[in-house]
């Protein structure tokens, strides 16, 4: 019974879960909300729209995840009968290699059917390869991931009348963290058709033959964002507060290189050379969350930053004065980031694993850091993940001022990007770049390039200089907007407008 | 050496007063140095084999540090065979960098990104503004590789208020390998306008009643009521400043004016701006601009002062304000009483055949004196100078090769290069030959890029260039007309008029046949096929008959 009860945990079917992850429904640049599907439909030569519904079910080993879709589709045009039906199971085995904290995911299509009716016609699939190989690098603060796919589609035409090909080459990347997630695909379909007509004139069968291609990029993309609310009660006990928001969009283009088509012949050499977008928004989610009633951030330069943080939690404290510009300690910004971030603790997944049985009492690696400390985990947590070093081999110095060095440093170590700098023997373009700890250069300048961080008026990144509460909350938001805006617009728009 | 003593200090000064990240602490500032080959290397010992070749086994000190190349690694990460230096204190190493990197400060190619908008082009500098609002100048070179929608366009491409990418292969070079140019989708797709009903913040949507959309100088009703998508970049504004999305709610049953872009088939606002007071719609060129008072005098001596919310709109782009010339002629939705205005809106007409000091693209017009086999010589022929046809006396050489595409208008017919170059397009008059087969030399269009011919169309006799207008506008539909033939319908349309020295708006869409025109786009010819609704033209047509059209 409890293994039965296990495999229905484990094997757990979940139908239309609209926010569960952000990967465009099957591999056929359509876009959907939670209610209807649509995607175009070249096998005709002519482009198609077709809509309908989607159901997706996924299941997921420790090692294995299954995905079937299952559309149900018409035309938008109801005079035009036209019909598509396709089942789908794609089956993605993972091969973790958490010795380098990456993984790779092999996929291949388990099963299929599909049939489309157009007008008298019927395309029948009978054959569909598929093969998709990503490399997914498992960073703390989220996951990057990029891929390749090659494929084709054999349909028959009326069983016996001709047969339409379609190869479909590509690649996806995309990225997953608390704050967003997104997938990019980028392919080209080439296809090709033969088919029996019959010649009007002598009433002989002819065959026609036609190619043509498409060039699909479709994205699904999930963001979470806070917005402030005022009260519109006055006589409240607080103001406002913050709402996180979260929300997702499916936008898809195709560029097609057809034949222009009479009937079910091409029309000559001229050809039919146009696009056409789709798009699709799910019903954003709200949460609300908690108020901050800090005493002493009221007209602060910083309230905003502060006060966004206090509603996700990241600061705990419930003391009424946040002191803006007192220095930040080394212990409270890895706090923040690991909660802001929601980073995931192998610390939590470890304790409930072990809870029954006796273990060997917790060992700090720090002699200033004592497991029974509040904050203990955020400390080990940081350490495991690569985020953070001690001051020296066993000390950590949980109090010590935080540097902007430090900041810096640790939030591109939770993107994973430290390798984006240039090789050794550069220089940022700070003007007190000789001022920059060698174990933060490479940080600093990637931090640069990617707009984390900027200089001051005289271009200064003041490297060594403490970090107030307030800079280092600013700093923290500035690193969720990242996580938010500038990797959805690096995996989307960049991408695709 | 003392380079790298010198170094030791400052790290080890650094890591004093940082108690920072450093793998490990600080280490003994007392001892000896000692450089060399790794000749071998486990968790306890190192054995050095210095340049002098003398051989020293060593241990290493618990707070050891390990460098490689001055970035912090970890014992494990050192190899046999490496050069390394070393800091010891006694036996043990208290310090030890290594030495590997082949390329320092190597990037990979197309490494370095800049991400924004263009502000500022001028011929080979371009200025951006960043997402952080800092300005860079970058250079192009003729290296420089230009995409656009994935495909390679020339750079002349460019306009200001375009969205690039720029791409380097060095992280401290300022010269620019390739660009990526946003799509059409930069451009601005309607300006509308309406009542604000609503401003949904979950959904990011504002609701408008009464919407109109701004066409052929007068606002035309679109529907009763309409939902708007707000950009994640959107501005809005009122009466110069900046409205929070929170307090749009505040605005409600206020006029708005909105300038949307293409989102993947839907409208998605970029900028708004609240009305402030009343509307008044004014045409005219702009004769100077006062940057201090922030204000536009117009050559009708109007002024009407302009603020941060403005939005200007220039080769239907959304641009910052310093992108407006003197001398520029515009369509302004301005708001105000009592005889003071402030722009709300500052629609640019201006259109050339170059969209930048980037580009250098001519059109001619002139008799074929002489053709060779890449080389044709103009003789009284005519340049396409601002809008109006310039007479040149004299010759005028131009190149020509097989990528250029050469077009018969009397036959209606593609022809190739030798056809041109062999065939009786230019005659010498005088000739015996000329004489008896009455021949005379013929006329052609020429669309140059600097002295090489990209199109020449040519016809038997010189049209009258007088007679002909430039037209500029954008394209609402393109039709097979069974009685005109390709027919195109250009909205917003406006005219050049040499009298007025201005573009003249046209309140109602142009008509205009293309079946005989020379279309050219990214300096290609291309079939009216490739034409789309929404793109921006700039035309030479004879009252109804368009003979060369660019579409930009």
């Amino acid at each position: 019974m409890k293994k039965l009860l296990i495999f229905f945990m484990i094997f757990s079917v979940l139908m239309n879960q609209g926010y569960a992850l952000s990967a465009p429904a099957g591999f056929s640049g359509g876009v959907n909300n939670e209610y209807t599907y649509e995607e175009m439909v070249f096998v005709t030569g002519k482009p198609l729209k077709f809509t309908g519904t989607v159901s997706i079910s996924e299941r997921e080993k420790q090692d294995s995840k299954t995905v079937s879709y299952s559309f149900d589709l018409t035309s938008p045009d109801l005079s035009e009968k036209n019909q598509l039906r396709r089942t789908v199971t794609y089956v993605t085995q993972y091969n973790n290699r958490n010795d380098k904290g990456q993984a790779i995911a092999q996929t291949e299509v388990q099963s299929y059917n599909e049939r489309i009716i157009i007008g008298r016609d019927q395309y029948n699939l009978e054959d569909y390869q598929f093969s998709k190989s990503d490399v997914i690098d498992n960073r703390p603060a989220s996951d990057f991931y990029s891929g390749n796919f090659n494929g084709r589609k054999y349909y028959t035409i009326n069983k016996n009348e001709g047969n339409v090909v379609i190869e479909i080459t590509g690649g996806d990347v995309g990225y997953e963290n608390f704050w967003g997630s997104t997938e990019t695909q980028i392919m080209v379909f080439s296809i090709s058709s033969q088919r029996y007509v019959v010649d009007e004139q002598n009433n002989e069968k002819k065959s026609v033959s036609w190619k043509g291609t498409v060039n699909v990029q479709v994205s699904d993309s999930m963001t979470k964002s806070l917005s402030y609310y005022d009260n519109e009660a006055t006589l409240s006990s607080f103001n406002g507060g913050y709402v996180r928001t979260t929300e997702r969009e499916m936008v898809s283009k195709y560029e097609y290189n057809l034949p222009k088509m009479n009937g079910n012949i091409p029309d000559g050499s001229k050809r039919n050379n146009d696009s056409v977008s789709l798009s699709a928004q799910m019903v954003p989610r709200v949460e609300r969350l908690i108020v901050p009633k800090f005493r002493d951030v009221e007209g602060h330069w910083a309230q905003d930053y502060i006060e966004k943080l206090y509603s996700l939690d990241v600061f705990d404290t419930s003391s009424s004065f946040f002191v803006p510009e007192a220095p930040m300690t080394r212990e409270e910004f890895i706090k923040g980031i690991i909660r802001a971030c929601n980073i995931r603790s192998s610390m939590d997944t470890q304790k409930k694993t072990v809870t029954r049985r006796k273990q060997a009492p917790e060992v700090s690696p720090f002699k200033d850091v004592s497991p029974q400390d509040p904050d203990y985990s955020y400390i080990k947590e940081g350490l495991d993940k690569g985020i953070v070093t001690g001051v020296t081999k066993d000390s950590f110095k949980p109090g010590a001022p935080l540097t902007r060095a430090q900041a810096v440093t640790i939030l591109v170590r939770a993107l994973g990007f430290g390798n984006k700098a240039p090789n050794p023997g550069y220089q940022t373009s700070f003007s007190d770049d000789d001022k920059i700890p060698y174990w933060a250069k490479d940080s600093i300048y990637v931090a640069r390039e990617i707009n984390l961080i900027e200089g001051d008026s005289q271009n200064r990144v003041n490297p060594n200089k403490v970090m107030t509460r307030a800079e280092a909350s600013a700093m923290l938001v500035r690193f969720l907007e990242f996580l938010q805006k500038d990797l959805q617009k690096d995996y989307r728009e960049n991408i695709m407008l | 050496m003392l380079k790298k003593i010198i170094t030791l200090f400052l790290t080890a000064f650094v890591l004093m007063i940082s108690p920072g990240l450093s793998p490990a602490g600080s280490y003994a500032q007392t001892g000896s140095t000692l450089e060399g080959y790794i000749r071998d290397i486990s968790d306890q010992k190192i054995t050095v084999e210095e340049y002098d070749g003398k051989v020293s086994t060593l241990s290493f000190a618990p707070a050891a540090v390990f460098k490689i190349d001055g970035i912090p690694v970890s014992r494990d990460d050192f190899k046999s065979g490496m050069e390394v230096y070393i800091f010891r204190s006694g036996q043990n190493v208290t310090f030890m960098e290594g030495y590997s990197t082949e390329s320092p400060g190597y990037i990979p190619p197309g490494g370095k990104v800049r991400s924004g908008v263009v502000k500022k082009i001028d011929r080979n500098q371009i200025v951006i503004k960043l997402a952080t609002g800092q300005e860079e100048t970058y250079f192009t070179t003729p290296a420089t590789i230009v995409l656009k929608n994935g495909s390679n366009v020339p750079l002349s491409t460019l306009y200001e208020g375009d969205s690039v990418r720029l791409f380097f292969d060095e992280y401290d070079s300022t010269l620019i390998s390739r660009i990526s140019i946003q799509g059409d989708s930069i451009k601005v797709k309607a300006i509308y306008k309406g009542t604000l009903q609503a401003a949904d913040r979950s959904y990011g949507k504002i609701t408008l009643s009464d919407v109109k959309v701004l066409t052929d100088g007068a606002w035309k009703d679109v529907d009763g009521v309409a939902q708007f998508q707000l950009s994640d970049e959107a501005d809005i504004s009122a009466a110069g400043y900046e409205v929070l999305p929170n307090n749009l709610k505040y605005f409600r049953g206020k006029t708005a004016y909105l300038a949307v872009r293409d989102f993947f088939g839907n409208d998605r606002i970029y900028r708004m701006v609240i009305k402030n007071q009343s509307e008044t719609m004014v045409s005219g060129k702009i004769e100077d601009i006062n940057w201090y008072f922030g204000a536009l005098e117009l050559s009708t001596k109007q002024n009407i002062s302009f603020n941060d919310g403005t939005i200007f709109i220039k080769n239907g782009r959304i641009v910052d304000k310093y992108s407006i010339n003197p001398d520029s002629d515009a369509l302004i939705v301005a708001d105000g009483a009592s005889g003071q205005s402030t722009a709300d809106i500052v629609y640019i007409y201006d259109e050339d055949i170059n969209n930048s000091g980037i580009s250098q693209n001519f059109l001619l017009a002139g008799r074929l004196d002489e053709i060779v086999e890449n080389q044709l010589t103009l003789t009284d022929f005519f340049i396409l100078n601002k809008h109006e046809w310039e007479s040149f006396d004299g010759d005028k050489k131009l190149y020509f090769d097989d990528d250029t595409y050469f077009y018969d208008l009397e036959d209606k017919r593609q022809i190739s290069r030798k056809e041109f170059y062999s065939e009786d397009y230019a005659v010498d008059e005088t000739s015996k030959y000329a004489k008896d087969k009455g021949l005379r030399d013929w006329y052609g269009y020429m669309y140059t890029e600097g002295d090489r011919i990209v199109a020449v169309a040519v016809k038997k006799r010189m049209d009258s260039l007088l007679a002909q207008r430039i037209t500029v506008g954008t394209v609402e539909s393109v039709e097979d007309d069974p009685l005109t033939g390709i027919t195109l319908t250009v909205k917003d349309a406006r005219d050049w008029s040499s009298r007025k020295d201005q573009w003249m708006p046209k309140t109602q869409p142009v008509r205009m046949s293309i079946d005989r025109s020379i279309v050219i786009k990214e300096n290609k010819v291309i079939s009216y096929e490739d034409i789309r609704p929404g793109d921006t033209v700039y035309g030479i047509r004879d009252d109804f008959y368009c003979k060369i059209l660019f579409v930009k």
